[in-house]
């Protein structure tokens, strides 16, 4: 029955696509009704974690069974994927109710739903798997999910180049993965007791550990297996270096970027990370190379974000930078900090992006200096808006405070180093978040340049209609409150849970207000349409906005190397090998041909010849054959 | 003393390998179906002489068979030789070619 | 002994005009040449107490079929052959290749069984004078053999009137 958790959306897809493509609302409610259908199930699982009905048997089918090998599907259920799951589906489905009111004038309206329950299928088969082969499946069932959603819009050029860098880049990772999920594979020995070898996550965590604490595996193998499957989640999580395709995935309509990629696919990583911490922990230098990955990207991904001046890019790299800092809890050995991060960014970040999808259904632009003073028009998303922003920032008593207090005692006791980074990319966050809302929300029309909807020429922004700001108070709600749901709890946090003095309370708070408070004098006073930062900074400015030049490394790979090589590859084996070997098969033939063709001259004696000739030759062979069977 | 049979035979084989040299090397027709003759002379040699050695005369039978059919084989042979001399204007056999590739 | 000096002599000049009516470019020549290797194979036919065979060879061979060859060439053909080694050099060694070949195959296969078809040396003695005469041959050709007697009296019939037809000038 718990399968309909998975099947339930994805039946959604299928009715979708094929039946329903023409009824817009009807498509519309069974999406948003299979996902509740997957959300309810999910709660009745939640509660019997406390004791309140029963929770089922882990569910395990044998799927492919080759001699030697068995991959199986099935459903897991512990603390770690429940609460996903109710991520999952609960935001998903106030996401899909938003999406019913923002997609209203789009054409694709339908195609829109049947693609959004994929994934919401696709993703939670990745929280609900039960071992690597499954999970791989939904995970690159995912990518394609994304890569449809993304380029959506696929008549404009620039999202359909997104979705296919988005998904190119995603592979990369996930090349990466599988060959860790084979190597894996190979390391579960079976010599050890008498098991089978598996990829079952059960199954691998119980015997990975004893391998190498006895010898069978190394250490080596180990951190190989642990690096190649990190490398999906790079892929997946837009680290650096694979974050290029998250900035270009915003050409997707917003409640995408809401669902995707805030919310859930870019966590699928970070889950990953958490459902085989097991291996991790293992292997000290991988965690370190963890942890390095995770403080830069969050850096870096901050630094862009300062001069970013779309609104959905500056959320887009906000997600990057809370990403990072999620990987670094990984790194850090505090899992539970890292899964509860992930929930609580979850809320607040689907609650920005929604937010934004308001304002710009409202406002019809996404560049910030384009805008201003809106928190008159439109109260409710700005206010939804500003407990996000707190929320995000981790300022007292949000939710996000919580988690990210986690993360920074995490780092205070185990390294400087990371620590300073972390505050660092706190103070960061407070100021291009509080730039946005400045830009954005506040400011006095009037004074410096009008917002052109000022003049009267396009519709005034008015706020959203019901349908799309309900989800906003829901989510705005679950930002403030849950960090009082006591998640590292229920996340089974016994070890290693640093509670978090009053010095860093202290100390954080302050660089969050600080933050605030001097992207608000910045960007109050001028306005103007371009960044002051620019000319402040100079050069840095240039590289941080061409985004490190990253976008620009890649394509000189791609132009100059990859093509060039496949190109060579094309030539050499398929025009030398193959078409030489057919080639050389038919010109040999139709030499032959022609030299047989000698023969026929027409001459009837030397056909004759040619006649006695034969008969001699089976005369000989007669002969022969006589002699040897004498 | 008799002659030994093999002589006779070995006679023939050449005989027979001569009229196939004809055969090959003659560029006119007629002398074609002479070196056809020879082979069948040849033939009629061995079958003589086969009678001969066996003591009975089914061979010469078979021998004055065996020129009956030459007879007729050269009548009609020649019959074709005129009319491919009528539409070809030409015996000799090189000529022949309309079955070339 | 008398035999004897009449086969050397007579299968030379068989052999020898054979070669000859083979070679000889000029088509009359070698038409001559064949009529003394048919007379020469009668001498053979005659040593070896055919008789009968003997007679019909010189009057179907040398007589009808020879006569028909030399009228069939009058008519067409007196032209002088070209040799046939300049023709085609390589055609030619081959046709010798293939008919020295022949030979030796042909002698080949009479070594392996031909000993065993060859009855002793001393019975041919036996046949008496008459073994080969008209009256033996034809005894035999109507009783044993009658009915490809009367099949070949067909055969001739069907070659006369397929000459004819074909050698008309209008049907």
């Amino acid at each position: 029955m718990y399968s309909l958790i998975i099947l339930s959306p994805f039946l959604a897809f299928a009715v979708i696509s094929l039946i329903t493509r023409r009824f817009r609302g009807l498509s519309a409610l069974i999406a948003i009704a299979s996902l509740l259908v997957s959300f309810a199930l999910i709660l009745k699982l939640f509660l019997a974690l406390f004791g309140i009905g029963a929770m089922p048997e882990a569910v395990s089918a044998s799927w492919l069974s080759l001699p030697g090998m068995n991959f199986e599907m099935g459903l897991l259920f512990d603390r770690l994927s429940i609460l996903m799951g109710l991520l999952v589906s609960g935001v998903g489905s106030l996401i899909f109710i938003f999406s019913a009111g923002y997609m209203e004038e789009d054409p694709g309206f339908s195609r829109f739903f049947a693609f959004l329950s994929l994934f919401a299928a696709a993703m939670l088969g990745i929280v609900f798997s039960t071992n690597f082969v499954q999970i791989f499946i939904f995970w690159e069932l995912v990518g394609l999910a994304s890569y449809l959603l993304i380029g959506f819009w696929f008549q404009k050029d620039s999202a359909a180049d997104a979705g296919k860098k988005a998904f190119m880049v995603n592979r990369v990772g996930d090349f990466g993965f599988i060959l860790g999920i084979i190597l894996i594979w190979f390391l579960s020995d079976p010599s050890a007791e008498g098991m089978k070898r598996t990829v079952d996550f059960a199954g691998l965590a119980a015997m990975i550990p004893g391998s190498l604490a006895n010898g069978m595996v190394s250490s080596v193998a180990v951190f190989t297996a642990g690096i190649l499957i990190f490398c999906g989640v790079i892929g997946k999580s837009a680290q650096f270096p694979l974050h290029v395709w998250l900035p270009d995935a915003m050409e997707g309509p917003t409640p995408v970027s809401a669902l995707i990629h805030a919310a859930t696919m870019v966590a699928a990583g970070v889950y990953l990370l958490a459902r085989v911490f097991f291996l991790f922990t293992l292997s000290a230098e991988l965690l370190q190379i963890i942890a390095i990955i995770g403080a830069i990207t969050a850096l870096m991904a901050a630094t862009m974000g300062v001069v970013e001046k779309d609104i959905k890019r500056v959320l887009a790299y906000s997600t990057m930078s809370q990403l990072g800092f999620m990987v670094l809890a990984m790194g850090l050995s505090d899992p539970v900090a890292g899964i509860y991060h992930l929930l609580t960014h979850g809320f607040f970040k689907a609650l920005l992006f929604l937010g934004a999808g308001c304002v710009i259904h409202a406002v019809h632009t996404q560049n910030l200096f384009d805008m201003g003073g809106l928190f008159k028009r439109m109260p409710v998303t700005s206010i939804a808006f500003f407990i996000g922003t707190f929320a995000l920032c981790g300022l007292f008593p949000t939710a996000g405070f919580f988690s990210k207090e986690e993360i920074l005692a995490a780092a205070m006791h185990k390294s400087p180093v990371f620590f300073g980074v972390a505050i660092f990319t706190v103070f960061l966050t407070s100021f291009y978040m509080g730039r946005l809302v400045t830009l954005a929300f506040l400011g006095h029309p009037g004074r410096g340049q009008t917002p052109f909807y000022e003049k009267g020429s396009d519709p005034f922004p008015d706020e959203a209609p019901f349908v799309m700001t309900f989800p906003l108070i829901i989510l705005s709600f679950l930002s403030v409150t849950a960090g009082y749901f006591g998640i590292p709890a229920l996340l089974g946090a016994e070890t290693e849970h640093h509670g978090s003095s009053m010095n860093l309370t202290l100390i954080s708070s302050a660089v969050v207000l600080a933050g605030l408070t001097v992207s608000f004098l910045v960007y109050r006073v001028k306005r103007q349409s371009e960044d002051p930062l620019a000319h402040t900074l100079g050069p840095l400015y240039t590289l941080i906005s061409r985004r490190y030049f990253m976008d620009d490394l890649y394509d000189f790979y791609v132009q100059k190397i990859q093509q060039p090589f496949a190109a060579l590859c094309n030539k050499g084996n398929d025009l030398f090998v193959i078409k030489g070997l057919s080639n050389l098969t038919g010109e040999g033939l139709y030499r032959l041909g022609s030299l047989t063709r000698k023969m026929f001259t027409g001459n009837v004696q030397t056909y004759s010849l040619i006649l006695v000739f034969q008969i001699l030759v089976v005369f000989v062979i007669a002969v022969v054959f006589m002699q040897l069977t004498k | 003393m008799m002659i030994p049979a093999s002589h006779y035979l070995i006679v023939a084989f050449v005989l027979f390998s001569i009229g196939l040299l004809g055969v090959f090397t003659r560029r006119n027709t007629i002398l074609v179906l002479l070196s056809i003759e020879l082979m069948f002379n040849a033939v009629n040699l061995i079958f003589v002489t086969f009678s001969r050695s066996w003591g009975n005369l089914d061979g010469q039978v078979a021998a004055l068979f065996s020129m009956a059919i030459a007879a007729a084989e050269v009548a009609v042979g020649l019959a074709i030789a005129i009319l491919l001399f009528r539409s070809r204007q030409t015996i000799d056999v090189a000529e022949f070619n309309s079955l070339k590739d | 002994m008398l035999d004897q000096i009449a086969f050397y002599i007579f299968s030379g000049v068989l052999l020898l005009s054979a070669l000859l009516a083979v070679t000889l470019r000029h088509p009359v020549y070698s038409i001559l040449c064949f009529l003394a290797s048919m007379f020469s194979l009668a001498v053979l036919f005659f040593i070896q107490k055919a008789y009968f065979v003997a007679v019909i060879q010189i009057t179907v061979y040398a007589g009808a079929i020879l006569v028909l060859f030399l009228f069939v060439l009058m008519l067409i053909g007196y032209e002088k052959e070209q040799r046939a080694f300049w023709t085609n050099p390589v055609r030619f060694g081959f046709a010798v290749t293939l008919a020295a070949l022949s030979l030796i195959g042909l002698l080949w296969i009479y070594r392996t069984v031909g000993a065993t078809l060859v009855v002793a040396q001393g019975q041919a003695q036996d046949l008496p004078l008459q073994a080969g005469s008209i009256q033996s041959v034809g005894r035999l050709l109507f009783n044993q053999y009658l009915l490809p007697f009367e099949l070949l009296s067909l055969v001739l019939l069907v070659a006369i009137i397929g000459s004819v037809v074909l050698a008309k000038k209008e049907l």
